[in-house]
């Protein structure tokens, strides 16, 4: 019961604002305000082209939004899924899980999205941002079953013999008893793959999906306004990324409400 | 005692870790209502033994029977068999995301689909029993290793067990802690629950035991009432033992 | 000592002749066949490739292509990248604000590519569905103007193609040179798609891009098509690269 606190730090998305940051500059809340402030500012003193590019791009935001919210729901099953192979004793399911997780993270996403839209889409037609949703997942899933296998792996194993031995089978043990516990190990890490998952979303536009960047990019082509709309697209991006990286440090407070074990 | 139909059958079990018998062909008998408390140096393979009781541990031969169940058989549910005997852990492994009340009616709701108001009642009842009633809504971080020792015991009993085993029930335990565990323990035994308990408290064993078991390198040495077994043991190993711990 | 100098002003003046044989960096999207693609070798070829090379014969200067994306070929042009694009640019309003244009040297009309089963025989005709075209073409601007057509806008015309060929899509808009080779050229493609239409959205005429203000390029580039024209070496292009 006295373990310590085991911290699994993959990173590569924005911070997560962490509790004891919460003076006036710290960094989420510079960048966050300062983003805001430099985009009001601009569609403010130069209508044209800021207003309208901001105009311009709404339903791609909705489309970002929107892959990136089912990839995280697929993402996460995926994760749970492989995560379990992975420390199954079934070998096949291991061996599966295993494989999986070596093969997709030896292929850049950009790859398999072209390779799961364009290469497969010779055999199976799905639609384009069905193709992106699956991409998106499979990649993040195979991370993911990273995190969440190291997350169970972190519970006591005395959790498991007291939930087996009040006569809980292994499934309902690991929903009931292991899962809940593993979940505020496996936040921190899993937000971070939320947050990279969104940033990559990006990457989706070459499969046209018209998603935020792909509009801004179909603005710029037709205003040669490269400055000006790539300014506010890198700018949406830093504030959806900042919002969600606070939405993760706002969960990870729920969970702590039972105090530190 | 008034009851003497066995309710345990341990016959010819042997339990191996590799190349090491932790447990070396044990056989035991223990009787409805009995109280049995094992004793023995550490790495004598009593917590094993224990642990082989609801299967916590796997046998590598012999039988044992659970309730006229013979838990390696693969008919066997082993789930039905768990929930008729409550375990109770050194390290009380409470349930942490849990509050002590739903560490307490998890099991019964979800696994006998008891309602839950009438689960909630029967816990409150238990904690009561344990003396922590007032700690129900408190989450096991906050409470000492004695509070959450009896809140174990509870959880135990919530699913109604026939059976009681109690690993090392008090050996993490603060010492000023320990009283207020075996004070339950002792209740639970004047009502007439089965019970192996494996400790170190020889207290306790000389005076809430039926039998007292000796073992050692994983096989029984001695085995008799407390009464012979601390005035006057036959064994030089049981005699070294006692003389190291009292 | 006068004799170092004057050497050295020989030395200078050489360079700078040779420098005279001025290299134009032509910047090209190389994914749009016919007019311009990468062969099997490699190489950058295609209708505009040979015009250009041929203008620059006539004009007297040096071309090197250089293969950019589309989407950020103006931008580069704007950032001094290179000096001009030659790429099947359609000459618009829109673009000559922020560019200057040669004299056009290729007219073409966009055509609409669907699959062989469609009875689709204009535009209008496609309303309700979904038509590709690449990001920032005059197909797009196109498709992408008319009332209740999905457009949607692609890297390159090939992945627009590959997709109406897998279905996903229900139709293509492009030059009609391009139209051409996917839907009557191409092995495969031409089994599965048909040009519709040619959309009466007008002529269109591709002119070379060059920096706004950026005569010296403008007059080289000019000048060389001149020569083209005159000579008539555009048709013998023409029957190479696009056939009828």
């Amino acid at each position: 019961m006295t373990q310590e606190k085991i911290i699994i730090d993959v990173g590569d998305g924005a911070a997560i604002p962490s509790k004891k940051d919460m003076g006036l500059f710290s960094a989420w809340r510079i960048s966050f305000c300062g983003a805001i402030v430099l985009l009001i500012y601009l569609v403010i003193s130069r209508p044209d082209p800021y207003l309208k590019i901001v105009k311009f791009l709404p339903d791609g935001i909705i489309v970002t939004f929107q892959v990136t919210f089912f990839s995280i729901g697929l993402a996460l099953i995926i994760g749970l899924i492989t995560g379990l192979g992975r420390i199954s004793r079934n070998r096949i399911a291991n061996a599966i899980a295993s494989t999986y997780i070596e093969v997709i993270r030896g292929i850049p996403l950009l790859v398999q999205l072209f390779y799961i839209y364009y290469a497969l889409g010779r055999f199976v037609r799905v639609p384009d941002m069905v193709a992106a949703v699956i991409a998106m997942s499979v990649c993040y899933g195979a991370y993911m079953g990273e995190v969440f296998r190291a997350g169970i792996e972190s519970i006591d194993k005395g959790q498991t013999e007291a939930a087996r031995s009040l006569g809980f089978n292994r499934t309902q043990t690991m929903f009931y008893v292991i899962l809940p516990q593993a979940w505020r190990t496996i936040l921190p890490p899993v937000g971070n793959e939320f947050i990279a998952l969104l940033k990559d979303t990006s990457l989706v536009s070459i499969l046209a999906v018209a998603d935020l960047l792909r509009r801004g990019r179909e603005f710029a082509a037709e205003s040669f306004a490269y400055f000006e709309t790539y300014t506010i697209i890198a700018l949406i991006y830093l504030l959806i990324t900042l919002l969600l990286s606070k939405l993760v440090s706002i969960m990870e407070d729920r969970l702590n409400y039972y105090g530190k074990f | 005692m008034e009851n003497s139909e066995p309710i345990i059958r341990i016959e010819n079990v042997t339990k191996r870790f590799g190349h090491l018998k932790a447990v070396d062909n044990v056989s035991l008998t223990i009787k409805t209502g009995e109280k049995v408390v094992i004793i023995g140096p550490s790495g004598s393979g009593k917590s094993t033994l224990l642990r082989t009781i609801n299967r916590l541990e796997e046998i590598t031969s012999g039988r044992i029977l659970v309730d006229g169940m013979d838990i390696m058989d693969r008919a066997t549910d082993i789930n039905r068999v768990r929930m008729e005997v409550g375990m109770v852990f050194q390290n009380f492994n409470l349930f942490p995301h849990k509050t002590a009340l739903q560490n307490l009616t998890m099991a019964p709701v979800k696994l006998k689909k008891i309602p839950r108001q009438e689960a909630e009642k029967n816990a409150l009842r238990l904690l009561k029993k344990v003396n922590i009633a007032e700690k129900a809504d408190v989450y096991p971080t906050q409470l000492s290793g004695g509070q959450q020792q009896r809140v174990a015991i509870a959880r135990a009993l919530a699913m109604n067990p026939k059976i009681m085993l109690f690993d090392e029930p008090t050996s993490a335990l603060d010492p000023e802690m320990i009283g207020e565990v075996l004070d339950v323990m002792k209740t639970l035994a004047l009502e007439g629950m089965t019970m192996i308990v494996v400790t170190h408290e020889m207290g306790f064993a000389r005076e809430v035991a039926d039998r007292v078991i000796f073992m050692d390198h994983g096989a029984v040495v001695e085995e008799g009432t407390p009464e012979h077994f601390f005035k006057n043991p036959t064994h030089d190993r049981t005699k070294l033992f006692l003389s190291q711990i009292l | 000592m006068i004799r170092k100098i004057v050497s050295g002003l020989l030395g200078v003046l050489l360079i700078t002749g040779f420098a005279w044989a001025r290299t134009v960096v032509i910047a090209t999207d190389a994914t749009w066949p016919p007019m311009e693609f990468v062969n099997a070798d490699k190489e950058i070829v295609g209708f505009d490739i040979d015009y250009m090379k041929a203008a620059a014969k006539e004009g007297g200067y040096q071309v090197e292509f250089k293969s950019v994306a589309w989407d950020g070929i103006f931008g580069g042009l704007e950032a001094g990248k290179y000096d001009a694009v030659c790429s099947s640019v359609t000459i618009t309003e829109e673009r000559k604000k922020t560019m200057d244009f040669s004299m056009p040297y290729f007219k073409v009309r966009q055509a609409l590519v669907v699959p062989k089963e469609s009875n689709a025989t204009t535009l209008e005709e496609m309303t309700g569905k979904t038509v590709g075209a690449q990001i920032g073409t005059t197909g797009y601007f196109a498709i992408k103007e008319m009332e209740g057509i999905v457009a949607k806008s692609y890297d390159e015309i090939g992945l627009a193609m590959e997709d109406l060929f897998n279905g996903r899509i229900d139709g293509v808009v492009c030059d009609d040179p391009v139209a051409a080779q996917y839907a009557l050229q191409r092995e495969d493609y031409k089994a599965k798609l048909k040009i519709a239409a040619v959309l009466d959205t007008g002529d269109e005429y591709y002119g070379v891009a060059v920096k706004k203000g950026n005569t010296e390029v403008l007059d080289l580039i000019n000048k060389g098509i001149q020569a083209v024209e005159e000579k008539g070496l555009a048709n013998e292009f023409r029957a190479k690269w696009i056939g009828q």
